[in-house]
């Protein structure tokens, strides 16, 4: 890879070491670079917290899935298509006014990959892991997450690995969460599946008003096709207008 | 092991750093998450398990100065050379440069214990074990010894303290969800008020409370 470059550049000691290892499985022939290449495909390209966010909007209009998706969260998510890798038993739970969840692995870095993707640096490094347990509204409220005193934190800590949680906002069905804005969608490190899906979005520097002015037209367009496809289309239609696709 | 990534409830690591939500920023972290799902099909890991314990192996040093897919790396490399598929020298002479690996397994034979709880159920109180196992757990240090409740059973996966060590047997056991107050993991803490922590604990690692 790096003797293609026109311009060598420097190669750190474990970039080398990465490298040297992945020409000697392949030359070795245990692994082939083309399933590599495609196993990273997937993860960069396809399995993301977009899938959590169809999850979620479903969620919001549809109150019988959104009870499958409390009691059974795999089977619910499945209806969806979503499974896999670190998937094998995920778990929901929805935050409220009374209750606001918060999750973690302190050992390693379990996530829910085929709702969430892979997860951020911070959720793998040592202050989220050693922190969130022992000081959670105050590391939240550092990180921008104000929790209201009137509001119970739990934390769930998933040691187990398959019995990962999503944590995800799904009160006010049919609509934006009740307190529309800052709690939800401006807080992307609560491990939300719909705050990482408008964090992505807001990368580009607009808010959840700017895709509800999508979304609210294509739900209200047809107002008996299935949400899912109504949130796909106006999510469609913001990428475009922000020259994402 | 009472390892360096058994991070719940440390103090001392700072601010998090939220300038890099990214999940890949270098290259090679790309690669290094293709080669670790690549590991079983390898024959390098057997299990989840013993790509875990190859990593939490790793220098305590080396593991908190360095990015989470070194730790991968790391692991994967070190099981790569256990298994014999790389050869370390080989494999430095073409990195150019010595390559640090995880340190040697010292799981005890017998240290992990039967189950001792014949049936939980869903209310139960229940204490952690107070032990100190040398070899791979998923029993977290900051919960050994509390008392807890349990608010969920998951249904039967297999021991990580055994899968991690192939050279034992392997046996399944219910997962059950335990809820800590945190007065009892964390004293008056104010920091912890109000904020009950959940963990996800094999059988084995419970005792009647």
């Amino acid at each position: 890879v790096i003797d293609d470059h026109h311009h060598p550049r420097e190669v750190s000691p474990v970039e080398a070491r990465v490298l040297a290892i992945e020409d000697l499985l392949v030359e070795k022939g245990y692994v082939r670079r083309e399933d590599l290449d495609a196993f990273i495909k997937a993860y960069e390209e396809d399995i993301g917290p977009l899938n959590g966010a169809k999850v979620v909007a479903r969620a919001w209009t549809d109150e019988a899935y959104k009870q499958r998706l409390l009691e059974h969260g795999t089977a619910a998510i499945a209806e969806l298509g979503f499974g896999g890798a670190e998937g094998d038993h995920m778990i929901v739970k929805e935050s409220t006014d009374e209750v606001h969840h918060v999750v973690v692995c302190t050992l390693c870095s379990c996530y829910p990959w085929p709702v969430l993707g892979l997860p951020p640096d911070w959720y793998k490094d040592a202050p989220y892991r050693s922190r969130i347990v022992r000081e959670p509204r105050r590391l939240l409220a550092e990180m921008g997450c104000e929790v209201p005193e009137t509001t119970r934190i739990e934390v769930w800590d998933s040691s187990a690995g398959q019995a990962v949680t999503v944590e995800v906002d799904t009160s006010g069905v049919g609509a934006p969460p009740r307190r529309n804005g800052e709690l939800v969608f401006d807080a992307p490190w609560q491990g939300r599946a719909f705050g990482l899906c408008v964090a992505i979005l807001e990368k580009e520097g607009v808010g959840w008003d700017a895709f509800r002015r999508h979304l609210v037209p294509e739900i209200e367009a047809d107002p008996s096709a299935d949400y899912y496809d109504a949130f796909g289309r106006a999510l469609d239609r913001f990428t475009a207008e922000l020259g994402l696709t | 092991m009472d390892g360096i990534h058994d991070l719940g409830g440390r103090e001392g690591y700072g601010p998090v750093d939220l300038t890099d939500d990214g999940v890949f920023v270098h290259e090679w972290e790309k690669r290094s998450f293709g080669l670790a799902l690549a590991a079983g099909v390898m024959g390098v890991n057997t299990s989840t398990s013993q790509h875990r314990h190859s990593v939490e192996r790793m220098d305590g040093v080396h593991y908190l100065t360095t990015r989470y897919y070194e730790h991968w790396a790391t692991g994967l490399i070190t099981r790569m050379v256990e298994t014999g598929k790389v050869d370390l020298a080989e494999a430095e002479a073409r990195a150019g440069g010595t390559i640090p690996l995880s340190r040697a397994e010292v799981a005890v034979a017998g240290e992990t214990p039967e189950p001792t709880l014949a049936a939980p159920a869903i209310g139960d109180r229940v204490r952690v074990r107070l032990w100190h196992p040398r070899g791979h757990t998923r029993c977290p240090q900051y919960v050994r010894g509390k008392v807890g409740t349990i608010v969920r059973i998951d249904p039967p996966a297999q021991v990580p303290d055994l899968e991690a060590h192939v050279r034992t047997a392997v046996r399944t056991e219910p997962i059950c969800c335990v809820r800590f107050e945190p007065a009892e993991l964390w004293g008056n803490d104010d920091g912890a008020t109000g904020a009950a922590v959940h963990v996800d604990l094999w059988t084995c690692y419970l005792e009647a409370a």
